[in-house]
């Protein structure tokens, strides 16, 4: 118990708990406004999170995420447009309860669930990872190479509507991945000369370009329908709200419990786990008919999944180094600059920083209660701020920090040349978060391959060889084979 | 830019040509059956693959929308001086930024996309808010968080 004593100190010194207010400004902030995204708030705090030690650095990213995710809940409710993909889900209900004069209840049942939802996700986060991470410690190459691939499935499969889009933007990520010099024999790969490529592509310049220029240039492109904030004066966001958690009660414990589930599995986070909690609830209701027309059971549901879902994405992050969504990508990546390794060996050796990063997530949880509140308040003054204004800044800062990295302008370059790209990807139905994916797990999926068959002297059939790694691989070709399957079942159903 | 699927699974296929072309060269690795070759041509195989199913998705929709949706924002000249504002303030920091400064290039930059996105009626709102805001990042990311940010031309005045 000497480390969660240890991690407490991490947290609570004065710096740590500033840097930690701050962001939650921010992910206020960057959730509350339509088009920017919690990823975006992410992928924007990397640069700063580069000069500052772990802990902070880590906070910051828990606390911005936890935040956005909940503020994108009151554009949602005032304006009919979700801040961030996660609140899209409930954001024709949550219009429909404003326009009943439910403004506040539905405010307050989001800030609430979500508050709930996101200690759920965190308790769960705190208790489940350790485990793992024991179970973690016996794994090789083998069982690494099985999850990498079971995560980069996973991703194409759940984060789309079209898995063969899906699939189309993983090799697009994993293709990105292979360019520079290869980790085994160290021969160049579609390099073409370009000394600046042989390090491969800078992954946090890849991050901004297609997460945050991406989405700068579909706010100034967007042809845009006059928005009205349909109610100015927000009055008790907590009147009620008590009998409708007692009311709702399964509810919240489903949502949050889907939410968590959501978002262990690599690639899909808070915005699937809305979709998925918000239909469970529809389907399980004693009065689905109310549902669309202003009813608050949905939001119960998806409001706490979203938040729990961040908690549950750090899971495999934390454990295997898998990512369990785009944000927890971007924070792989960041470990990685830092020098540690994702992994069960940070468990072992470095157990403060682990549970600095549950205490973080419990502190933001709570904290989002004040803050959440206050930002709901100045719902009218945060609405207000214009995009025109706000879009330049925040490419300048996209350029800035992807110089910070390197301080090189090439980097740069890779920013605007992915985030065209990944704009044109989602024109075109393209999902962009498994094109992350691909570019994170890349390099784990081809070392681990490499390594396994360096170690089983080139033998395919070793990596069924091993219990957990055998286990591992049958679930993965056979999610591999559903496709295959399901035609085939439907073709010998088929009367002759 | 919305295109038919089957036009997506067209390009998909002659990039995946061109990875695998491009691999031919890749050296194999002593005593290993799989060398840095490996995985590109993988990934060229699957993307060929998913091409061919893109285009089999595709094609029988051809009649029911056009091949190429031109999106609204095409349409509107503001829009496409926005997309291009944007992507042209990009190259111009890659070029410029060393020999001009960053607070100049940021300067420019700013009020440049300030005018096209507000337009010309608030330009000494757009071109303050231009000035102050380059300032305030050379301070922050140049100063506080010490990125060696170039200062180009006012390298005499630098602070």
């Amino acid at each position: 118990m000497d480390a969660v004593g240890l991690a407490f100190g991490l947290i609570l010194d004065p710096y740590v708990l500033m840097v930690m207010l701050l962001a939650a400004a921010f992910g206020l902030f960057m959730g509350a406004i339509p088009g920017l995204s919690a990823t975006m708030a992410v992928a924007l705090l990397v640069p700063v999170t580069f000069f500052m030690e772990p802990v902070p650095a880590l906070a910051a990213i828990v606390t911005a995420t936890a935040m956005a995710i909940f503020a994108s809940d009151i554009p949602s409710a005032l304006l009919r447009i979700p801040g961030t993909p996660a609140s899209a889900a409930y954001t024709d209900e949550a219009f429909a309860m404003t326009r009943k004069g439910q403004a506040e209840l539905a405010l307050g049942v989001g800030l609430v669930g979500s508050v709930i939802g996101g200690i759920f996700g965190a308790l769960v986060l705190a208790t489940s990872a350790p485990v793992l991470a024991d179970i973690a410690l016996r794994f090789s190459s083998f069982e690494y190479f099985w999850l990498a691939c079971l995560g980069l499935t996973c991703a194409a499969f759940i984060a789309s509507n079209d898995p063969l889009k899906g699939l189309v933007s993983l090799l697009i990520g994993l293709l990105i991945a292979t360019i520079g010099l290869d980790p085994v024999s160290g021969h160049p790969r579609f390099t073409f000369g370009v000394v600046d490529l042989m390090g491969g592509i800078n992954f946090i310049a890849a991050m901004i370009g297609m997460f945050a220029v991406a989405e700068v240039i579909r706010t100034v492109t967007a042809v845009k329908r006059p928005e009205q904030i349909a109610q100015e004066r927000i009055g008790n966001i907590f009147k009620g709200l008590g009998s409708v958690f007692y009311r709702y009660k399964v509810n919240l414990v489903r949502g949050s419990v889907i939410g968590v589930g959501i978002g262990v599995l690599p690639g899909a986070g808070s915005d699937i786990a809305a979709w998925i909690s918000y239909g469970v609830a529809r389907k399980f209701s004693k009065e689905p008919e109310k549902f669309g027309t202003g009813h608050v059971e949905g939001i119960v549901d998806a409001g706490a999944s979203n938040n729990a879902g961040l908690g549950g994405a750090w899971v495999p992050a934390l454990v295997f180094g898998i990512p369990g969504d785009s944000i927890t990508a971007i924070v792989i990546g960041v470990l990685y600059v830092k020098g540690m390794n994702p992994g069960p060996t940070v468990f072992l050796y470095q157990p403060e920083l682990i549970y600095a990063v549950f205490i973080a997530f419990l502190l933001a949880n709570l904290l989002m209660l004040p803050l959440g509140y206050i930002a709901i308040k100045s719902a009218k003054q945060l609405l207000r701020v214009p995009r025109e204004v706000l879009m330049p800044i925040i490419l300048m800062f996209c350029i800035v920090g992807t110089f910070a990295i390197n301080n090189t302008v090439f980097d740069v370059g890779v920013m605007l040349v992915l985030g065209v790209l990944a704009f044109f990807m989602e024109e075109n139905d393209f999902p962009v978060a498994p094109a992350i994916l691909g570019l994170v797990l890349g390099p784990l999926l081809q070392e681990t391959f490499m390594t396994s068959m360096i170690k089983a002297d080139g033998n395919l059939l070793a990596f069924f060889e091993r219990p957990i790694a055998a286990g591992l691989g049958v679930v993965t070709v056979l999610i591999w084979l559903s496709p295959l399957l399901m035609g085939l079942r439907r073709r010998m159903r088929r009367p002759v | 830019m919305k295109v038919n699927d089957a036009i997506a699974g067209a390009g998909l296929i002659v990039l995946a040509g061109l990875v695998y072309w491009l691999t031919a060269d890749f050296p194999d690795m002593y005593g290993q059956p799989y060398g840095p070759a490996l995985f590109p041509r993988l990934i060229a195989v699957l993307m060929a693959l998913a091409g061919a199913g893109l285009i089999v998705q595709g094609v029988p929709r051809r009649g029911l929308a056009p091949v190429v949706v031109v999106p609204d924002w095409m349409r509107s000249p503001r829009h496409i001086a926005a997309f291009v504002a944007v992507i042209a303030a990009v190259v111009f920091y890659i070029v410029v930024s060393r020999p001009l400064g960053f607070v100049l290039t940021g300067f420019i930059i700013l009020a440049v996309l300030f005018v096209v996105l507000r337009g010309r009626a608030h330009l000494w709102s757009s071109l303050s808010l231009a000035a102050v805001t380059a300032v305030v990042i050379q301070q922050f990311f140049g100063d506080l968080l010490r990125v060696p940010l170039p200062w180009g031309v006012l390298q005499s005045v630098a602070w």
